[in-house]
């Protein structure tokens, strides 16, 4: 039909009584139509491959695929125009959206039951706790936007946003608002953690929320030998109101760490790290800081087969002023994490929480012990199923009033938690 | 006091000469130090780094005694699921050319090990970064796919590195991008690659016809899509109901069922996949289980001739 539209045309050009076309424009206009003609016979050559190519549905799983249609193009060792245009089709098809950020949402539905001394009593079946929206993108090419919008408990919150961009030196810069990298757990996003709570340790020294600040981090990794050595620096504010301030105004404090992490062999690996943080914390107007001690270690081992086992623990101990002439408060906030996979499916898990408060004026010390342990069913590589137990002694003041219970009383707790994710999402640091 | 002074100390002339003399010292041992490592560097190999065994092996097959090369997943592992240990961005952080396969098989690891790499010269797009997939047919294109299908790849089956025919196109590739970065060598990357691409076209000639006929096998994931259309073996099944979800018994039932009325004799399978599942799955159905490795060890052009020959015996055995 085209070919004979094209002819239609260059007869109507070359016949036309009284034409207006000089020879030269006629002659040009031939060479039009014929690379013209060429092109869509390039393009009728690419149609009739892809009608050849497998559909969705004969691809679709379980379906025998007929021996008859497969191709035999030997040998094949340069791709043909056909070939390469469907690949790039294949390009295209995906590539259409690449003008947006990357967009995921995540949904952690945890039911708790709590039964706690003194007749303590609450429960509540899988709720959706908490929803992540997602959103990252390369804003051009020296730097990245990653935005994580949290709805929980009826209201939305930017819970992290920040730039990332690629300095001189090998320096990383991180900044907006963002986890603080203290330890090894506060920086994850809860969903990413195996277990379905936050470990009273953390607790204890930061309250229930993820310790967030609003600032600078630097970060410059460096490759010794079979590690990766990796110093950070920062500076932020933050509204912490169990570490800085209990009226929940913001705080300048900075902070240092160091973290390595080692190969023992192919499967195996050994983190080490410690960390320090400083700052005002508002607690009686000036003179009075906050600092933050911490170090942690982890070992993990993973074979072939997905079945392994990791070691993780972390402790931080933090120095509170109260003002000036009062006594300083210290805290220890830590945790031991047994995880053993049995296979890439399923994980067994055990947690020992210990936090300590003492007043350094008196010989007053409180301490409290939790154990936990559960079991992971991660159903696919987007869902998970955490089934968790855990028994507090003891609590300290934070923990008792996120499980609303008396401070010092014995609570026992059960988590169940499904997680999901949809669209892209990131790889979870290691 | 000033006569004194003079004495003791070296005038300002004697300083500047001693500073002159230093510099012209440090300057010429610069120097001596450069011309010395000049060499060195000239000869300095490209540093060629593959996420996966088969991938380092078709790469060294081009590179051979002219490149260095390094693999990041190990054999025996699921190339869907390396861990990203930050370590292993130790050697993407000096690599000249990072070779991949593409199609986001390796997009749940991968990325954040070139970004903490910060090696700019192997990110996607530049002339350090091969997909082998951008250089091939890919089989398995999905027009509209979302995640109740599994984890399926949109872009296409990236399993292609087990058809020895697009291992040889892949091949021509990256010896395309090692003449860009060494062209010193330009010659004898393009010959290695049209060599091996002759052995891998001997192979197919050989095996094509010997596995002509053969019956319908069931395979565990569809990773053996490549290679099963390469020598027209037809899959009837998976035992994998969809791609990284596991069996239901529902499924395994009607598995069963297929593998009886095909009259299937192998069941392929992955050696990361050999479980309880699959044993149960041979055992009822009386297909033999056949291990069928994605990789072996070996380098270069005679480790992965050694696994493509390994499959077609495996495939051949019961046929």
């Amino acid at each position: 039909m085209r070919y004979a539209q094209l002819c239609m045309m260059l007869a109507v050009v070359l016949w036309t009584p009284g034409s207006a076309y000089a020879a030269s424009e006629i002659e040009e206009l031939k060479i039009q139509l014929q690379q013209m003609m060429k092109r869509i016979e390039q393009l009728e050559q690419v149609e009739k491959s892809s009608a050849a190519k497998p559909t969705a549905e004969s691809l679709t799983k379980g379906a025998a695929k007929p021996v008859e249609k497969m191709k035999e193009k030997e040998p094949e060792i340069a791709r043909s125009v056909p070939e390469a245009a469907v690949s790039r089709k294949a390009r295209i098809a995906i590539g259409e959206n690449s003008g947006n950020p990357s967009l995921s949402v995540i949904g952690s539905f945890t039911g708790q039951r709590i039964r706690g001394s003194g007749g303590v009593r609450s429960s509540s079946f899988l709720p959706l706790s908490e929803a992540e929206i997602i959103f990252g993108a390369n804003i051009d090419p020296h730097a990245r936007l990653d935005v994580t919008v949290t709805g929980a408990n009826g209201t939305m919150a930017v819970e992290e946003g920040f730039i990332t961009a690629n300095l001189p030196w090998g320096i990383n810069l991180r900044a907006g608002r963002k986890f603080l990298p203290v330890g090894m757990v506060n920086e994850k996003h809860p969903h990413a953690l195996i277990y379905a709570d936050r470990p009273n340790g953390l607790v204890n020294m930061f309250g229930p929320e993820i310790f967030i600040g609003d600032g600078v981090l630097l970060d410059r990794p460096f490759f010794v030998g079979d590690s990766v050595q990796t110093l950070t620096a920062g500076f932020f504010s933050t509204q912490n109101d169990v570490a800085f301030d209990p009226t929940g105004t913001s705080q300048y404090a900075g902070m240092a760490r160091w973290g390595g992490l080692w190969d023992l062999n192919d499967a195996a690996t050994l983190k080490l790290g410690a960390d320090y943080l400083q700052g005002k914390n508002g607690i009686a107007g000036s003179h009075s800081m906050t600092r933050i001690a911490g170090a942690h270690v982890a070992l993990k081992y993973q074979g072939l087969s997905q079945a392994g086992f990791s070691l993780e623990g972390e402790w931080l101990r933090r120095w509170q002023q109260m003002g000036a002439g009062a006594t300083t408060a210290v805290n220890d906030g830590s945790y031991l994490l047994v995880n053993a996979a049995v296979d890439r499916n399923w994980h067994l898990f055990s947690r020992f929480d210990y936090s300590r408060q003492y007043d350094q004026a008196t010989p007053f010390r409180l301490t409290e012990r939790a154990i936990s342990a559960g079991l992971v069913w991660n159903i696919s590589e987007f869902q998970g199923i955490t089934l968790q137990y855990k028994h507090t002694r003891n609590a300290l003041t934070a923990v008792a009033g996120d499980l609303g219970i008396a401070a010092g009383a014995r609570v026992n707790a059960w988590y169940l938690r499904w997680v999901v994710a949809i669209g892209p999402h990131r790889a979870h640091p290691y | 006091m000033h006569g004194i002074c003079a004495g003791l100390w070296p005038s300002v002339r004697t300083v500047r000469t001693h500073i002159k003399e230093y510099q012209m010292n440090v300057f010429k041992q610069s120097l001596l130090s450069m011309l010395l490592l000049l060499p060195a560097i000239a000869d300095a190999k490209p540093y060629i780094v593959a996420t996966l065994p088969a991938l380092g092996q078709i790469a060294g097959a081009v590179a051979g005694e002219d490149g260095e090369v390094k693999v990041l997943a190990k054999v025996g592992q699921d190339p869907h699921f390396v861990q990203p240990k930050p370590t292993l961005a130790r050697h993407l952080a000096k690599a000249d050319l990072l070779v991949t396969v593409g199609l986001a098989l390796e997009g749940g690891w991968l990325p954040p090990l070139i970004e903490l790499s910060r090696n700019n010269r192997i990110r996607p797009g530049q002339a350090g970064h091969v997909a082998g997939a951008d250089a091939i047919e890919v089989l398995g294109v999905m027009e509209k796919v979302d995640r109740s299908m599994g984890d399926v790849h949109p872009e296409g089956n990236p399993h292609w590195w087990l058809d020895p025919l697009r291992a040889a196109v892949v091949a021509s590739l990256i010896a395309e991008r090692l003449v860009m970065i060494d062209p010193d060598h330009a010659d004898a990357y393009r010959q290695r690659a049209e060599d091996f691409a002759k052995r891998l076209q001997a192979l197919v000639k050989v095996w094509k016809p010997r596995l002509a006929g053969g019956g319908a096998v069931v395979s565990y994931h569809d990773s053996n899509r490549y290679f099963s259309e390469r020598f027209s073996i037809p899959v009837a099944g998976f035992i994998e109901p969809k791609p990284g979800v596991e069996a239901s018994t529902r499924h395994l039932d009607s598995l069963l069922t297929v593998i009886g009325n095909q009259h299937i004799s192998q069941l392929w399978v992955e050696p990361y996949h050999m479980g309880r599942v699959v044993k149960r799955v041979a055992e009822l159905s009386g297909a033999a289980l056949v291990s069928m490795p994605d990789a072996v060890d070996g380098e270069g052009a005679d480790g992965y001739l050694a696994m493509i020959e390994l499959l077609l015996e495996s495939a051949g055995a019961e046929q």
